[in-house]
């Protein structure tokens, strides 16, 4: 099975990217190990998500659109945000602008 | 959970994951556990999972730890900011370069405070010039802070 690698620009996945690039850099890896380790890292974070219950909703004005190779993107502006956790605290945020990059979640059941 | 415990748990599967493939590239434990730690510094002092409140204060206590690298980053990225303006600065001189100067401030936006959102669709709907979206699993970093979803809907007008 494989998994999106959208996460991947994430700030865990970025992370993990700058590591893995010091440490094939300084020759302590080599570039295909680093790469089976993105790959475990778009399965973990995936199933991870899978956990998460909190929902979100949000408004905006939309800049932007694009749809191309199933992959939506979005470019808003004036964004509120209202976040309900597990626990029932709602947390609001506004933002000037923001970007989504939204995968197609429907053609694969689990990933 | 908070985002830094479900980061920590996701750390932990990866590093499990891998132990497999290292020890057959004959790499030593000790590689893989520096990978671990590099990955925990890099994220500690990208800030963005570091609990609001303080929930975990190991975590919070790291981050403390290394004010000098977060301050150096930040620097960075204001230096670089300055760049930027620069060399949009000697676009201007060319008659034509208005929309140049636009495009650059979209730039800086991206560069310092990038908020996105990473996430799956369910449904894109549109109605005139309302456009309607529900999403799952999202990954969100909003003013430089983490948040995750396991579904959101979206309402906008464009």
């Amino acid at each position: 099975m494989t998994y999106y690698e959208l996460y991947r620009r994430s700030t865990l996945g970025m992370t993990l990217t700058d590591a893995l690039d010091e440490m094939v850099t300084n020759f302590e890896l080599t570039p295909s190990v680093a790469m089976k380790v993105l790959v475990q890292f778009d399965k973990c974070m995936s199933e991870a998500l899978n956990r998460v219950k909190a929902k979100t909703t949000f408004k905006g004005n939309l800049g932007t659109y694009r749809f191309c190779d199933n992959v939506w993107t979005f470019i808003l502006s004036d964004v509120t945000f209202s976040t309900s956790g597990a626990g029932g605290e709602i947390a609001t945020a506004t933002l000037d602008k923001l970007k989504i990059v939204a995968c197609d979640g429907r053609t694969t059941s689990d990933v | 959970m908070d985002v830094a415990s479900l980061y920590l748990q996701v750390m932990n599967n990866v590093i499990d994951g891998v132990r497999g493939d290292f020890s057959s590239e004959q790499l030593d434990e000790s590689v893989l556990e520096s990978l671990a730690s590099l990955w925990e510094r890099k994220l500690l002092q990208s800030g963005s999972s570091a609990p609001e409140r303080e929930t975990n204060n190991d975590i919070a206590e790291k981050a403390v730890d290394e004010p000098g690298l977060v301050h150096n980053e930040k620097v960075n990225c204001s230096s670089e900011e300055q760049q930027i303006s620069s060399a949009a600065v000697k676009g201007l001189k060319e008659d034509s370069a208005e929309s140049l100067s636009s495009d650059s401030d979209e730039g800086l936006v991206d560069l310092c405070s990038s908020n996105l959102v990473l996430a799956q669709y369910d449904k894109v709907t549109r109605a005139k010039n309302k456009w309607k979206c529900t999403l799952k699993k999202g990954v969100m970093t909003l003013d430089g802070k983490d948040v995750l979803f396991g579904k959101a809907s979206g309402e906008f007008l464009w």
